[in-house]
């Protein structure tokens, strides 16, 4: 039988354009160094998960592979990227020159679970809307607790008067939550920050000319068909948000907390946006009065004055992103050899970051 | 053209790559904050840009890559094909070959001038950060799209053009005018 296998094209081309073995490291270490700075690493692996190299097979078999995408403390959710592949024409002997297999004689398909996700991790940063009013020291102090002991001469009791201020509208950043979508709702790929898609395989029609083996053919031009392996696209789905609400505490949990600890708001994040409001100066005042108490447990009685309503999250309100993505091809072959013999081309995996 | 090791106060957030090699534009965030993910530029005719970009070693090893521009072609459906190194004469970056030190930075400028193929109001090409691995090639790319204004000529070459216009209609005239006069 002729055997066709599609393998490293030629030695002295390895040691030429390998990377330092090292490169082949653990891909755990990609991911822990990574995860103080943000990273999307992209990865073409065999399904034991080491660097794929090369693929051998007869003219009619077919063997699988994986593509990966890790994202460690991603910080831009919104971006998507497509990856795909191209295939040079199989020659002999790994010699452009001499008789060849068009590409066409080879495609990608899939098996029954073509994508998956795993690891996903997301930081979620609520807004509330701040309404209501903080009223006279009169009243809070007859609250009891740690309000009973406001002094009526501080300059948050001055500022409130006797009708105290009424807030209104005041939109604040909450407590940051992480989201870990347990395993079954990583099955829906569609209630992910990136939801995956694109695996649409196929064959390659016209041969890679650009890259490869195949950039010394000249009996050819062109980059070749791009087969689709997989797509990533940042949106925010009806099961996202199911998701991300599902995840935030309930409005029956404390508005703020002295420690924060089991908090809708973070104390600091309340002050700050008052005293940042630019809609009135008497705000601003407020939280400058709220911040001067010193007292954290008084701080955040008075805050709980005020009644926090959750904003229908946006994808902005997600802060980065940490998950592992994979694809699972199988390039399969359906081709008529000319003459006996090896050949071999080069597949070419490409990761594109959409603008 | 390599010039040198930055230190990055802020890291790259929106930065992409392969082999423990990654790329990032530089500045890696918008004024306001958002992350830039391409290259973007609006030349006019003749114009040249040079930009940044910072490579970056995630890995705790030596990592080498392959660094080149490429043409990209985007289809109606929004999908990138990406060509081989060298196929993008409008984006001045030779192809290299980078080896960073572990967590190693680098700054790299490169050069865009107006693409005179094609009438496209916009040309897109790519950064391209390769790892051959025997017969399996593994590239991240990060695009770079010009937006065309006014013509494909610099304003000189557009004025020698119209001299030399010029130049061809005296001739041809004064070419007439003597012939004729030969007949009378």
């Amino acid at each position: 039988m002729r055997k066709m296998i599609f393998i490293a094209p030629l030695a002295g081309l390895l040691a030429a354009t390998s990377p330092s073995p090292a490169i082949g490291a653990p891909h755990g270490t990609v991911v822990s160094l990574a995860a103080s700075s943000g990273s999307r690493q992209f990865f073409v692996e065999n399904l034991a998960g080491s660097d794929l190299t090369s693929f051998s097979i007869d003219r009619n078999g077919a063997q699988p592979f994986r593509v990966r995408v890790v994202d460690a403390n991603y910080g831009s959710v919104a971006e998507d990227y497509q990856i795909s592949a191209t295939l040079n024409n199989l020659y002999k002997d790994g010699d452009p020159t001499k008789a060849k297999i068009p590409s066409s004689g080879f495609s990608i398909g899939y098996g029954a679970s073509n994508l998956s996700a795993s690891g996903v991790s997301f930081p979620v940063e609520p807004s509330y809307i701040l309404t209501g009013a903080v009223p006279s020291c009169t009243n809070l102090i007859s609250q009891g607790g740690v309000l009973a002991t406001l002094s009526t001469l501080s300059s948050l009791c001055v500022l409130l008067g006797t009708g105290g201020v009424n807030v209104g509208s005041l939109p604040v950043a909450g407590t940051v939550t992480i989201v870990v979508p347990t395993t079954s709702q990583l099955t829906s790929l569609a209630s992910l920050p990136l939801q995956l898609s694109g695996a649409t395989g196929g064959t390659f029609t016209s041969a890679d000319y650009q890259n490869g083996i195949g950039a010394g053919d000249t009996s050819g031009t062109g980059a070749g068909t791009a087969v689709g392996l997989m797509t990533g696209t940042g949106g925010l789905t009806a099961g996202l948000l199911s998701l991300i609400t599902g995840n935030l505490p309930l409005s029956s949990t404390p508005l703020t907390t002295a420690d924060d600890a089991g908090a809708r708001v973070p104390v600091a994040n309340a002050v700050n946006a008052l005293i940042g409001s630019t809609s009135s100066t008497t705000l601003s005042q407020l939280g400058q009065a709220i911040a001067g108490l010193g007292n954290l447990a008084q701080e955040s009685a008075v805050l709980n004055q005020l009644t926090g309503t959750l904003q229908t999250p946006v994808l902005s309100n997600i802060k980065e992103l940490t998950g592992i993505y994979a694809s699972f091809p199988v390039l399969a072959a359906a081709a008529t050899v000319p003459q006996s013999g090896t050949y071999s081309g080069t597949m070419t995996v490409t990761f594109v970051q959409t603008p | 053209m390599m010039v040198g090791a930055v230190a990055t106060a802020t890291a790259p957030a929106s930065a992409v790559g392969t082999g423990g090699i990654e790329l990032t534009p530089i500045p890696a965030r918008t004024p306001d904050g958002k992350p830039v993910r391409s290259f973007r530029v609006k030349l006019a005719g003749g114009e040249k840009k040079r930009l940044q970009f910072l490579l970056r070693n995630v890995v705790g090893v030596p990592a080498t890559a392959e660094v080149y521009a490429a043409s990209a072609t985007r289809s109606p459906d929004g999908r990138f094909a990406v060509g081989g190194a060298g196929s993008a004469p409008w984006i001045e970056l030779s192809r290299q070959t980078v080896t960073l030190s572990p967590r190693e930075e680098r700054a790299v400028s490169f050069t865009v001038r107006r693409s005179g193929d094609g009438h496209e109001p916009v040309a897109y090409g790519a950064l391209v950060v390769e790892v051959a691995r025997g017969a399996v090639v593994e590239r991240a790319a990060t695009i770079v799209s010009v937006a065309r204004s006014g013509s494909d000529r610099s304003i000189p070459e557009a004025l020698a053009g119209i001299a030399g216009l010029l130049l061809l209609a005296v001739g041809l005239s004064a070419a007439y005018r003597a012939r004729a006069a030969r007949r009378r």
